[in-house]
């Protein structure tokens, strides 16, 4: 409660807060986009596809993810 | 900045470490000067450690004086500051968890390649003067190498009011303590 009070308080006019917000967004967006493109390549997506749908190129997405793939199921 | 750091001793590393490890600890994004302090008292060393612990300054007192920041630290999520900007942190994770289950968010990685920029935990404007003015205490007692005796000069010579105020605490003095200091750095 009172941390919903400190957002009110503080308001999104201060710069800390919102700088902090562009960064919480940054760290979320990268979250989901791991969480998706594991997704979508363990139903059978291509990287094309995946790398049409997040609208980069299809070599940025498998170098970002291509390595991760696959590994996660056995690890944490 | 880098020159300086080719000076300091291992132990004078072990101090910022300390600071380090303890800005970390309480949430904090950046290291400022009680936590130099309390890296200096905390150093099992005779030049600042010794003097500090000599005059009743220790390490537990100056860490009572930190509070506990409570946001998370910087490159974590702030479910705070996006409600701030109206979004809802706790209805994505929510909405997230349906799709992947259970703490699906928590475990997700973040896949960019980490620069050194995003890794290091930065020095207050403060600190930083702090560790200039050791260099300067080094050269003017001319030596060599920095050691966490000048460390603790750099905090000293700053007249800042944390530091002075969490050195009175402990009932001593910022003269006396540097004169303890400087004390053992001149035997040395």
């Amino acid at each position: 409660m009172t941390s919903m009070n400190l957002a009110a308080d503080a308001g999104s006019d201060d710069p800390a807060v919102g700088l902090r917000a562009v960064a919480s967004l940054r760290r979320l967006a990268e979250q989901l986009e791991s969480l998706q493109v594991d997704r979508a390549r363990d139903l059978g997506w291509s990287w094309s596809q995946i790398a049409a749908e997040l609208g980069v190129s299809k070599q940025a997405v498998h170098q970002k993810h291509g390595s991760h793939v696959g590994f996660r199921k056995d690890g944490a | 900045m880098h020159e300086m750091f080719e000076r300091f001793t291992e132990s004078s590393r072990a101090v910022l470490v300390e600071a380090q490890d303890l800005a970390q600890e309480l949430g904090s994004s950046s290291i400022n000067v009680l936590h130099i302090l309390y890296g200096c008292a905390e150093g099992r060393e005779d030049t600042a450690g010794k003097p500090l612990r000599d005059c009743g300054v220790t390490a537990a007192t100056i860490r009572q004086q930190l509070p506990r920041v409570d946001e998370p630290p910087a490159g974590e999520i702030d479910p705070v500051a996006l409600r701030a900007i109206g979004i809802d942190f706790e209805g994505v994770r929510a909405t997230v968890e349906e799709t992947f289950g259970p703490g699906a968010l928590e475990r997700a990685p973040d896949r960019r390649v980490p620069t050194k920029s995003m890794r290091r935990v930065p020095f207050t404007p403060e600190a930083k003067r702090s560790l200039e003015q050791a260099l300067r205490v080094t050269l003017e007692l001319h030596q060599r190498t920095i050691v966490p005796g000048h460390l603790l000069l750099g905090l000293l010579r700053l007249s800042d009011e944390q530091v002075s105020r969490a050195i009175e605490q402990s009932g001593t003095t910022v003269v006396a303590v540097s004169a303890a200091v400087l004390a053992g750095l001149s035997n040395g």
